[in-house]
């Protein structure tokens, strides 16, 4: 049986695990919400978010600058597959644009695998971010812990993107009616791009921000996908509460049962999204009769 | 030069032909009131307008422009506003950001004191949310959220259905204060009391079909339009 330090412990894990997720499934989330498109490639993004950061910091040595690029550099793509792919699927039905951005995320991941060959990479760990802390319950890696900060702020910034500025006015707007937003003056064509492209950034981001934690190779985006698809599930489509709560209870779900058997860790995510989808099928916070 | 001018439109549903050669036009500081049964093309008519139907042939000028096979953001930013029949208020904003929205791309807009004194309830709401609000209350923040945009033409697609009649009586008034300051209006309506009471001209739809131009009094007088096509 388990102890209390323990499970301390995987407590805790899971809310580095569980904001992580949250990032990315916010990403997901808006894309899923406003433009109403499943993306099938946000994994291949994060991944390819993870070796841009990866080769700049082989290169400077600066985290800061890995960071940076590898966020521009996924939504400098994100607009690019906006429009050049994505914008022509928006009249056409789910299942085609499920299977273009599937395609693309295959295209993607083994462009990936072309340039870089299918060894896993390792990150070098920033020096700031070396060594250990003492939580008083456990010691814990230090990197871990500045991520998991790192990540809550960018989640706070995000929040204040969404709540507090004009884009994001319209973003919300966009996720319930689209037409209306036209109606009222509002080039939605344009909020997509943008949405899309940010979105694909969050996924890039946390990909940077991820690589040093785990090792960098070609599939790691798999793993995100599904499981941030789990995330938007639970916590509504198209909602940033949503994903929040909904990262960090599939964080702990995936944590809490490893310290019994890490082979129930997804068997239990599962179940807890079909218990979802069976007493609240909106999501937590979704809002019911959204398609 | 009329602010709006349609010429022989013709719009479809997919393969169902709704709108037949149908032209209108509506001069400034009008109230233009179109009538007809349910099923008539009223709605698509006004959506042929705003460019959510794009006509298949004919064309639409706005303030001497054509707008046709535009998009509906490109013609609402030509001063034209569509407040459709389901309201559309979004319900995740409060009544303020819903106000906000709309008045992003208004170059020329309101301020929000002159709209809060137009509609006093609106104010007092305006930190519900959109959803949490009564029928009514939705009404009263469509008509706001196109007025807010300050535009040349608002068009009014069944504004008093389902509202109750001290409601409606409310409405009428407001439009009507709005007209007399000049505001140019479409309404189309069920409730053909109320529409003659607003408008200063009226048309007839008939299943695609404009059959009938006239003044209200005209029309009041002709029985025959009244009982064929309006089933008063």
């Amino acid at each position: 049986m388990p102890n209390l330090s323990l499970f301390l412990a995987q407590l805790f894990n899971g809310l580095a695990l569980g904001t992580l997720l949250a990032l990315i499934s916010t990403g997901l989330t808006i894309i899923l919400g406003t433009l109403g498109v499943l993306n099938f490639a946000h994994g291949a993004l994060f991944m390819v978010g993870a070796y841009v950061g990866y080769t700049v910091m082989q290169a400077t040595h600066s985290f800061v600058l890995a960071v940076a690029c590898g966020a521009l550099f996924v939504l400098v793509l994100g607009v690019v597959i906006e429009r050049g792919l994505i914008r022509l699927y928006y009249e056409r039905p789910p299942e085609d644009q499920i299977l273009m951005t599937f395609g693309l995320s295959i295209v993607i991941v083994e462009t990936v695998r072309l340039i870089f060959t299918g060894i896993s990479q390792r990150m070098a760990v920033p020096d700031w971010g070396s060594g250990i802390f003492n939580l008083g319950f456990m010691i814990y890696p230090k990197y871990r812990l500045i991520v998991m900060i790192i990540v809550v702020v960018t989640l706070l910034v995000l929040y204040l993107v969404l709540y507090r500025t004009r884009l994001g006015l319209v973003v919300r707007a966009g996720i319930e009616d689209q037409r209306i937003v036209g109606m009222l003056g509002l080039n939605v064509q344009r909020t997509f791009m943008v949405v899309f492209g940010l979105g694909a950034m969050a996924a890039g981001y946390a990909g940077v921000i991820d690589a040093p934690i785990v090792s960098v190779t070609p599939d790691m985006g798999q793993t995100v996908l599904v499981e941030s698809f789990v995330v938007v599930v639970i916590g509504g489509l198209g909602s940033f509460p949503g994903a929040i709560l909904g990262g960090v209870i599939a964080g702990e779900i995936i944590s809490l049962t490893s310290m019994f058997n890490p082979a129930y860790s997804q068997v239990m995510l599962y179940f807890v999204m079909a218990l979802v989808l069976v007493l609240r099928p909106q999501g937590l916070f979704g809002q019911e009769g959204r398609e | 030069m009329s602010l709006l001018d349609v010429e022989g439109i013709n719009s479809f549903y997919g393969d169902s032909h709704i709108l037949f050669d149908l032209s209108m036009r509506v001069e400034r500081n009008e109230v233009v009131a179109l009538l007809g049964r349910n099923g008539a093309g009223k709605t698509t008519t006004l959506n042929s307008l705003m460019g959510v139907v794009r006509p298949r042939s004919g064309t639409v000028s706005f303030n001497g422009e054509p707008v046709h096979g535009r998009q509906p953001f490109e013609i609402a930013r030509r001063g034209m506003q569509l407040v459709p029949e389901e309201r559309r208020i979004i319900g995740a904003l409060t009544v303020h950001e819903n106000l906000k929205l709309a008045a992003l791309s208004a170059p020329d807009a309101w301020s929000f004191e002159r709209i809060y004194e137009t509609f006093p309830r609106l104010a007092e709401r305006r930190r519900s949310g959109g959803k949490d609000l009564s029928g009514g209350e939705q009404q009263m923040l469509a008509i706001a959220r196109a007025l807010i945009r300050n535009p040349k033409l608002i068009l009014l697609d069944e504004p008093f259905e389902g509202l109750a009649p001290l409601i409606v009586r409310d409405l009428v008034r407001i439009c009507g204060e709005l007209a007399a300051a000049g505001q140019t209006f479409v309404v189309v309506e069920q409730n053909v009391v109320a529409a003659l009471r607003l408008a200063t001209r009226c048309y007839v739809i008939n299943n695609g079909h404009n059959v009938y131009e006239g003044t209200p009094d005209e029309l009041r007088q002709n029985k025959d339009v009244m009982n064929r096509y309006l089933g008063v």
